[in-house]
């Protein structure tokens, strides 16, 4: 029998292990087959947003897919933590929780838009 | 002030170019998996001096290194159950994300060699940190609950996080040498999960210093990918290998190439001052 917590500790180990070998697997391979095919790994899209709004396509969008998952990753694992706190009203933790996410989300809103 | 362009010089890269980075993520990593540091540490410097791009593109490429080697080692770590304090952690990954948010955003109207001398500092605290540790080995310390923590430490956990998630943004390290001793020495976590708990904030405490560099424009596709899946493979193979080999003969030896690199920073940070 799992414990709830020792359940929680697992389901989070599997989201940052699938996230990173996605994440890091495609941007990794994308950039490896794009040099093999000899396109040009440069110019990118100065902004996330640029990428969204068709700045790149194909392999080059795979890459792009590729750190959108990698930096996803933590994010999506502190969301399946803070489910699991409200559902077992850690509200502290749920707050905390929160306030990272916010924080996070602060970040990628940056990358988005630019400075 | 001026913000700096960081952007790339190099227009284009071969395989031989993606290989050579890879290779280095890889040594970046193994070494860095077997001394108990981040990779960050290591690739920094190395996509800095060796490949010769901007400080603030490598930091950028150490983040994301970053971000796959804490997601892979507190996998492992969560694993075992009850070794990563989630909780307790998450204060500190509050106030160090807010601080790494704030380095991300400076980093882009900082000039290069300003933190190349800051990285030096911070490289040569690391050097002291490991020699520290090489002459006075730490027993295992056993697990158990945490002890109440008086409000006063835990408003120095705090501001230390702020300070240290500061450094983690405008260098592009993952901050655990800071993190451990926070967790340890003024929040009694004990010294397994407190390395364990580190692992564990230094995704969420990377990636808004992430967001930063790439609204800055420092995040180089062609390096970031090869690097981190370099770095990834060679931390995972250091996590192997360390309780396998003595590694107090390579810690030392480490200490010292710590302690060249952070001089090298130096002396190329004062001649582009």
């Amino acid at each position: 029998m799992v414990s709830q917590d020792l359940a929680l500790d697992l389901l989070l180990a599997r989201v940052l292990r699938m996230g990173a070998l996605a994440g890091v697997g495609l941007a990794a391979g994308g950039v490896l087959a794009l040099s093999a095919l000899g396109e040009p790994l440069s110019p990118w899209p100065l902004t996330l947003g640029g990428w969204w709004q068709g700045g790149c396509a194909g392999l080059r969008a795979l890459v792009g897919l590729g750190l959108w998952i990698l930096a996803l990753t933590p994010a999506a694992m502190l969301a399946c933590f803070l489910v699991a706190a409200a559902r077992a009203r850690r509200w502290r933790g749920v707050a905390v929780a929160l306030g990272v996410l916010g924080v996070c989300a602060l970040g990628l809103g940056l990358a988005w838009v630019g400075v | 002030m001026q913000p700096t362009r960081a952007r790339a010089t190099v227009p284009g890269m071969g395989l031989l170019d993606l290989a050579l980075i890879s290779l280095g993520g890889f040594l970046a990593g193994l070494v860095g998996a077997l001394m108990g540091l981040g990779g960050g540490l290591v690739a920094v410097p190395f996509v800095n001096l060796v490949l010769g791009w901007p400080m603030q593109v490598a930091a950028a490429a150490g983040l994301v290194s970053t971000l796959a080697t804490s997601a892979t080692a507190a996998s492992r770590f969560l694993c075992r159950g009850g070794l990563v304090q989630v909780e307790r952690g998450l204060e500190l990954a509050l106030a160090a994300s807010l601080g790494s948010l704030a380095g991300g955003l400076a980093s882009g109207w900082l000039r290069g060699p300003l933190l190349q001398l800051v990285f030096a500092g911070v490289l040569a605290f690391a050097a002291l940190q490991i020699g520290h540790a090489v002459r006075h080995p730490r027993p295992e310390a056993p697990g158990g609950d945490c002890p109440a923590v008086r409000p006063g430490r835990r408003a120095w956990a705090l501001g230390l996080s702020l300070g240290a998630g500061v450094l983690s943004g405008l260098l592009g390290i993952g901050g655990g040498m800071m993190y451990v001793p926070i967790l340890h020495l003024l929040l009694c976590v004990p010294f397994k999960a407190s390395s364990a708990t580190s692992n564990f904030l230094m995704g969420l405490i990377v990636l808004p210093a992430l967001g930063a560099h790439a609204a800055h424009g420092h995040v180089e596709i062609g390096l970031v990918g090869p690097l981190a899946a370099g770095v990834l493979l060679g931390a995972s193979l250091g996590a192997w290998l360390m309780p396998k080999v003595r590694t107090s003969w390579l810690q030392v030896v480490f200490a010292l190439l710590l302690l060249g690199t952070a001089l090298q920073l130096v002396r190329q940070g004062v001649r582009a001052w």
